[in-house]
């Protein structure tokens, strides 16, 4: 489908470069897109407070297996979560 | 009744604009830009495109963008802008700061917009002195309201303004080019032009 510009509210058409710029501009954002979502859920738990402090006061509590079960479920997100932002 | 007569009022060359007000109605006295108030330059609606330019961006003004009603062809993106140099939008790699180094400056702080049509974004956008040379330059969301896939509403009081600035140059800019993260304008909406004398 050809692309336009809207310039100054006349509609330019997209050059074949302008085309294929677009196209690889595209393709990384939709490429990105589970590195996005990842970091989205590890920036909401942190702005709940389960933060990488919370995480590191949990250790002993999670090696002594007295973790809650919605707290592993935190500590299991974020670990995943983490895993694709880092990849 | 006796007219209003304003022949006292100098703009800053002190060259006044001499002028009386007509008694009634009519249309051929309008207050010059000079006097604080926004300006307004033009207003166009949303075509279904990829990119909305505004070029020509005079020297001497700040330049305010006001986007109302718009919705992404795409669910899920972010709004972007990228500032253009004689005419041409810069959009190298490392071009922009915001968060990082991008091809694009992200005017929503985090927050992705829905493209069904109780979602979309109304957002105003400052672009303070782009026409002049030799000063770092910058966009700033001075306000918006918009939702996100699921119709959730997000907004300034929710979500961060936002912006960023150019990072390749300090050069003069003399447009502006408004696109989504990935897909193109709904033919929904309009897209304004106001702008504020420096002097």
């Amino acid at each position: 489908m050809a692309r336009f510009s809207q310039v100054n509210g006349e509609l330019v058409p997209f050059t074949s470069a302008e085309e294929t710029a677009r196209d690889i501009e595209e393709a990384a954002w939709l490429a990105d897109t589970p590195r996005r979502e990842a970091q989205a859920v590890l920036e909401a738990w942190d702005a709940k407070g389960f933060t990488r402090a919370w995480e590191s006061t949990m250790a002993p509590i999670e090696a002594a297996g007295n973790v809650s079960e919605y707290d592993a479920n935190v500590l299991e997100e974020k670990r995943a979560a983490r895993a694709v932002v880092v990849g | 009744m006796s007219d209003l007569r304003v022949n006292t009022i100098g703009d800053s060359a002190g060259i006044g604009p001499v002028d009386t007000l007509p008694r009634s109605g009519g249309s051929a006295f309008t207050l010059g830009p000079n006097w604080g108030a926004l300006e307004f330059v033009s207003g166009a609606n949303i075509s279904n495109v990829t990119n909305i330019d505004v070029t020509s961006l005079a020297v001497g003004y700040d330049y305010i963008f006001s986007i109302q009603g718009a919705v992404p062809e795409n669910d899920g993106v972010i709004l972007t802008a990228q500032m253009m140099q004689s005419g041409s939008a810069l959009s190298g790699a490392s071009n922009y700061m915001d968060t990082d180094a991008s091809t694009a400056l992200e005017l929503i702080a985090g927050n992705t917009i829905g493209n069904a049509a109780d979602e979309g974004i109304n957002i105003d956008v400052l672009f303070p002195e782009p026409n002049v040379a030799d000063r770092r330059k910058r966009l700033i969301t001075t306000s918006y309201s918009g939702a996100g896939t699921g119709g959730g509403e997000t907004g300034i009081a929710s979500g961060e303004p936002w912006g960023g600035r150019l990072d390749v140059n300090i050069n003069a800019c003399d447009g502006i080019r408004f696109l989504w993260s990935a897909g193109d304008w709904q033919a929904l909406g309009k897209i304004y032009t106001f702008r504020r004398r420096l002097s």
